[in-house]
């Protein structure tokens, strides 16, 4: 794996391998949060594996799982994942999955090992500054 | 242990659900702010039998935390004494909870109310934020009180969360 970038946000190229044909590996950019990669770094020296194996198990579940849902024509991966990735929002996801809880929500990205959307870190960090100057 | 005098805190349905999930709701409390609890959002979370329902009504028991009352929750109640059949419930936590941020702009102009989200709900435009109100996502409550030496770790909250609602079983999954 190899950087370039110095804002938060870093490029990476990862040389993944596919399973299929093992000694196939191909090269891909994608950009990943610096915070989260320091944190898959030090996940994957705990389990004593690389982030390349990370990025790969996690990809393959997400594939894997899209792939189980469609084909069983459920779509509620699907809008999971839109909400996940920030283009459906909260009350929009709820109509769609039929449900009338947070509670349900939350579970449901939980189950699915989808992560909840996020604020940019630079908006997250300006409200911990709004918060530290009322405690203050 | 900051002042008790401070801004007050009004969390939504989600970081109280999210908390709950990880044990946490005491860290609501950690910069010694008081803390309310709008009640339509606790009708919300507590309505249903979940994991968490009788953990959060336990909590706002125990820690005697005030309920803010709406015209919203109110309306809801009527509406539900005179058994209508189409009694609305999407989004009357959300109406609720913009009705006491305008009734805290009214009564307590100088106090400041900060308001619990989820980040998604920050996200949305939605509300019209008075002057004397703060929108504040759970991370960056997490990341605050993280900062301020009140706990270890902010992402060790947010994972205890995900992991407890993963090991919860009676999902009920959506056909």
């Amino acid at each position: 794996m190899t950087s370039t970038g110095s804002s938060a946000t870093l490029i990476y190229v990862f040389h993944a391998r596919i399973r299929k044909r093992p000694m196939a590996n191909v090269n891909f950019t994608a950009a990943i949060d610096r915070d989260l990669l320091k944190r898959a770094k030090v996940l994957a020296a705990k389990a004593e594996t690389s982030v390349n194996a990370l990025f790969n198990a996690e990809l393959r579940y997400l594939v894997e799982t899209f792939d189980a849902a469609e084909a069983t024509g459920n779509q509620n991966f699907l809008v999971l994942l839109d909400f996940s990735l920030g283009r459906r929002d909260g009350r929009e996801t709820m109509d769609a999955l039929g449900i009338d809880s947070e509670e349900d929500l939350f579970l449901l990205m939980a189950q699915a090992h989808l992560p909840t959307p996020r604020l940019p870190e630079s908006a997250t960090r300006g409200i911990v500054d709004e918060l530290n100057a009322l405690a203050d | 242990m900051p002042a008790a005098h401070g801004p007050v805190v009004l969390p939504d349905a989600g970081p109280l659900i999210a908390l709950a999930y990880a044990d946490a709701l005491d860290l609501l409390l950690k910069p010694g702010w008081p803390v309310r609890i709008v009640d339509m959002v606790l009708h919300e979370v507590t309505r249903n039998d979940t994991p968490t329902s009788a953990k959060i009504g336990a909590w706002v028991a125990e820690r005697s935390i005030p309920i803010e009352s709406t015209r919203t929750f109110a309306h809801y109640c009527d509406a539900q004494a005179e058994s209508l059949s189409q009694v609305r419930k999407a989004n009357l936590g959300e109406i609720a909870v913009q009705e006491a941020m305008n009734a805290l702009a009214l009564a307590a102009p100088g106090t400041t109310g900060v308001f619990l989200f989820e980040d998604h709900k920050i996200a949305r435009p939605s509300f019209l934020l008075p002057d004397n109100c703060r929108k504040v996502s759970t991370r960056a409550w997490l990341l605050f009180l993280e900062g301020k030496g009140w706990i270890d770790s902010a992402a060790d909250i947010e994972r205890a969360a995900i992991s407890n609602g993963r090991s919860f079983s009676r999902l009920r999954f959506p056909r």
